[in-house]
């Protein structure tokens, strides 16, 4: 009884849901910025700009090749020795966004991919340009594709957002672990942080669940029916 | 004879190949008059494909020309575009959206492209739907209907740019024999509205009954042109005969 108070009394202070908080900013800029990365790899991928290959494989064997805590702690470390001195906060989004963005980069692709070539050359052929036909034929797709993997995606960040406590960023894992060593609460102030995350992943998954019925095109079908029959035929 | 002014398509010496390969279409001429329609017909891997496919600039040629209303479609991608536009395409796969509805798929290209306003679009994109007898399905998917009936949402979102001229790259090909004739009725149906239309086919009965000129290729070439009746009753050259006694066996 004693211990589910203190949980709740951990739940509750200022410093874990600041914790929290920076967790969860951590996790969005990171599967943003991972986000913003990967589709750049894979439109550039899409360009057949000369040199594109190489450059793309270096940064995949890269990121892919080395541990997401390495690369947060190199970029922690190293950069400032180069003048580029970052908060802990902005190494630990970079680090994580640079890892994401190889993963999302594969996720991307293979979105962009599920577009069949005679879709787009049917769109071509009623005189889209390449931009429309993103926009109104391939991304529209893709985004049912590509939608469940992202989502899994932003979990697993959540999780790896723990690990920039080594570079001192106060996130919920750092905040939880500081508060237990000081009291010796670990039960109560450990459990309280697992509440909080398993708290952020199931409004996660439900706002997942959300925007997949979203994306499904057959969701819009009563949209157009009701636009056929108020606008279209009644005027 | 029709005169200089009816000419709406001409094709002179056109060449083509994919990459270095050989070539898919060697020195391709003739013409269209407003409200003729020509059936292309021949072997597979004759050039009929890719020949529609260089009327509309989705290829790029290797030499000739090809003049549509009076102008060069071999310009620059720009004016490729504003060409595409005129000209309507049915491909043998059909390639409707499969992320937007039937009406969706008919108005799309007019609202994003022409800037026509939505409700307006909706409109016409009901009454195109309509003349291929498909308006009760308008809020259906492609993957909810069968090949026919897609086919034809595909006839009615080319209609929907209102173009002077339509093509079409063998759009029975893919359907069950028993869809066939719906798709068939309203090409045909287009003639009798004056439309003109080019239609790569494998169905020697359609072409017999619908085309004013039939054109005959084998291996990127023009083998034989002329009439249906004069062409299918007495074809002059060997090529031809083969052809035609292969289909009718």
């Amino acid at each position: 009884m004693q211990s589910i108070n203190i949980i709740i009394e951990y739940l509750m202070s200022p410093a874990f849901r600041a914790g929290a908080i920076v967790t969860l900013e951590i996790s969005i800029c990171g599967l943003v910025g991972g986000l913003l990365i990967g589709l750049f790899l894979a439109l550039l991928q899409q360009s057949a700009v000369p040199g594109e290959r190489p450059f793309r494989l270096f940064y995949l064997w890269f990121f892919r090749g080395t541990p997401v805590l390495f690369q947060v702690i190199f970029i922690f470390n190293v950069l400032p020795a180069f003048g580029i001195v970052l908060s802990g906060f902005s190494c630990a989004v970079l680090g994580l966004a640079l890892n994401e963005g190889a993963n999302m980069s594969e996720i991307l692709r293979s979105g962009l991919q599920s577009t069949v070539k005679g879709q787009r050359l049917a769109a071509r052929a009623l005189g889209m340009d390449e931009f429309r036909i993103l926009k109104l034929v391939v991304f529209p797709q893709a985004m049912r594709v590509v939608l469940p993997p992202i989502g899994n995606e932003f979990i697993n960040m959540l999780r790896l957002s723990a690990l920039v406590s080594v570079i001192a960023v106060q996130e919920l894992t750092l905040v939880a672990n500081q508060a237990a060593s000081s009291s010796f609460h670990y039960l109560e102030a450990l459990s309280a942080a697992g509440i909080y995350y398993l708290a952020i992943t199931t409004i996660f998954m439900a706002l997942q669940h959300v925007s997949e019925r979203w994306a499904d095109p057959r969701s819009r079908r009563q949209a157009v029916r009701n636009m056929v029959l108020n606008d279209v035929e009644a005027t | 004879m029709s005169t200089a002014k009816d000419i709406l398509l001409e094709v002179a010496a056109l060449h083509h190949a994919y990459g270095t390969g050989r070539a898919t279409l060697n020195g391709v001429s003739f013409s269209l008059a407003r409200g003729e329609t020509l059936c292309v017909i021949g072997p597979s891997g004759s050039g009929k494909s890719t020949l529609v496919r260089c009327i509309n600039a989705l290829e790029p040629i290797k030499g000739g020309r090809i003049v549509f209303q009076g102008q060069h479609v071999t310009g620059s991608e720009r004016q490729a575009k504003a060409m595409r536009r005129r000209i309507g395409m049915v491909f043998q796969s059909f390639e409707l959206f499969t992320h937007l509805t039937a009406v969706e798929n008919v108005a799309l290209a007019p609202i994003n492209v022409l800037g026509v306003e939505k409700t307006a679009a909706f409109r016409q994109a009901l009454s195109l739907l309509d003349r291929v007898d498909l308006k009760d399905k308008f809020d259906r998917f492609p993957d909810e209907l069968s090949g026919g009936q897609q086919q034809r949402v595909a006839i009615a979102r080319a209609l929907a740019m209102e173009p002077a001229l339509m093509l079409f790259d063998e759009p029975t090909s893919a359907l069950d024999p028993e869809t066939v004739r719906e798709v068939l009725d309203v090409i045909a149906s287009l003639k009798r509205t004056g439309m003109t239309s080019i239609v790569v086919t494998h169905e020697m009965e359609f072409a017999r009954s619908v085309a004013d000129r039939i054109i005959f290729m084998d291996a990127g070439e023009i083998v034989e042109e002329g009439r249906p009746h004069d062409f299918f009753s007495a074809p002059r050259s060997n090529r031809a005969r083969r052809f035609l006694n292969f289909q009718n066996s």
